[in-house]
């Protein structure tokens, strides 16, 4: 089955990333479909493999930027939106009562989880490469059988279009990135700066905006991040 | 039948033969040697599997550690909403339904780690994996503790004369 290209600016734009390698459009429908997940994919790697791949000569060089434009602001959005902390109705107050023994607690757990992820991690690169033979286990009772709300649901998916993204949960603008990041520059003039002392006086809306500015600011090689373990105190350097 | 497995094992031990007697997920099983991985990659035009995520691996760790549970407590406890990644487990096998939450709203699905996921992993048993307390030594969690009171400290608001 061939689909026609006419209409699809972008049907000819391939990428090549670590986790997915070919036509960006079904990249698009790979990450709405859920298939792949957008917080994986590198969208500053995205945007550089297409203005390496852009030609401004082309004819519908004009459609073809508009089209990308929108789609990676809608990437951009999408995964913003996973990134956040997750909101339940009532989650709010609670989380704002949260103790540091609560917080602790929950940060052990979760330590503990992402170490266990690690181990399985190596047990499953250890047991990589081990096909087994074609005689399956026999079927445990109740375990092989069609759930027909599982099949009704993953029909109901995939010839559904995907719901709009909400975004009422994005509030007003009040801070920019260059303004923290200029703030950053500023403190860095006179040396390294903890990131504690940074945004001592900010509430957690700048604080979360300053790291994701110093996070921007090391990548592109002014600063770097220096955090000796895990949860440790985290130092920014300058490096220019 | 336990003499004629260990007549197996012998016989199909690593480095005696491209075969392998395999103790996995409560009984024994025949499979190819990793050495003969590509040879049989090759046979069946088949690439391996793309390796899993480290958001897989974190949902794996927490149904095999807390499990069965449902998909909202996986979330709460990564602090990210991992309804894509269980999905993509359920297809791959690695995780199943196992029953539901009736206590819970909407009663939704339990689900824990299944026989394929031990399979991949080489164990007999859960038992097999190391106790979730051994992975993260008391020291270390004892430091978080004391950062987040310090932290905690630091932003108390002062007290009023």
């Amino acid at each position: 089955m061939t689909l026609d290209s006419a209409g699809r600016a972008l049907s000819d734009f391939t990428v090549e990333l670590d986790v997915y390698s070919g036509p960006y459009e079904w990249l698009l429908a790979l990450i709405l479909k859920e298939e792949l997940e957008i917080f994986e994919v590198p969208l500053r790697e995205l945007v550089g493999l297409y203005l390496s791949a852009r030609d401004p000569g082309a004819p519908n060089a004009l459609e073809r930027d508009t089209d990308f434009a929108g789609s990676a602001a809608a990437l951009v959005l999408l995964k913003s939106r996973t990134l956040s902390p997750l909101v339940d109705e009532g989650e709010d107050e609670e989380d704002e009562a949260l103790s540091p023994e609560q917080l602790a607690k929950r940060l052990a757990r979760y330590l503990m989880v992402s170490r266990g992820a690690q181990a399985l991690r190596e047990r499953f690169a250890g047991n990589a490469g081990h096909y087994p033979s074609s005689h399956l286990l026999p079927p445990r009772p109740g375990r092989l059988r069609i759930d027909s709300d599982r099949v009704l649901e993953a029909a109901r998916r995939t010839f559904s279009r995907p719901a709009e993204p909400p975004v009422n949960h994005l509030g007003p603008i009040t801070v920019t990135l260059q303004e923290l990041a200029s703030l950053i520059r500023t403190a860095l003039a006179r040396g390294p700066v903890p990131y504690e002392e940074l945004v001592r006086d900010m509430d957690r809306l700048r604080s979360a905006v300053t790291f994701a500015a110093a996070l921007s600011l090391a990548h592109e090689g002014h600063l770097r991040l220096r955090q000796t373990e895990p949860l440790g105190p985290l130092t920014l350097e300058p490096l220019r | 039948m336990e003499s004629a497995l260990y007549d197996l094992a012998r016989r199909y031990a690593p480095g005696e033969s491209g075969i392998l007697l395999r103790e996995v997920a409560g009984g024994h099983l025949l499979s190819t040697s990793p050495a003969c991985a590509s040879a049989v990659e090759r046979f069946r035009d088949e690439a391996r599997p793309a390796p899993l995520s480290g958001a897989a691996h974190e949902v794996l760790a927490c149904a095999l550690y807390h499990g069965p549970l449902t998909r909202s407590a996986i979330s709460g406890v990564r602090g990210v909403n991992s309804d894509a990644v269980v999905r993509n487990l359920l297809d791959r096998g690695l995780l199943a339904e196992v029953g539901t939450d009736r206590d819970a709203p909407g009663s939704p699905a339990l689900l824990d780690v299944t026989d394929d996921f031990l399979i991949a992993t080489g164990a007999a048993s859960r038992e097999d994996f190391p106790p979730l307390e051994t992975l993260v030594a008391e020291e270390e969690l004892a430091r978080v503790r004391e950062r987040l009171q310090v932290a905690d400290e630091g932003h108390r608001p002062p007290e009023s004369a």
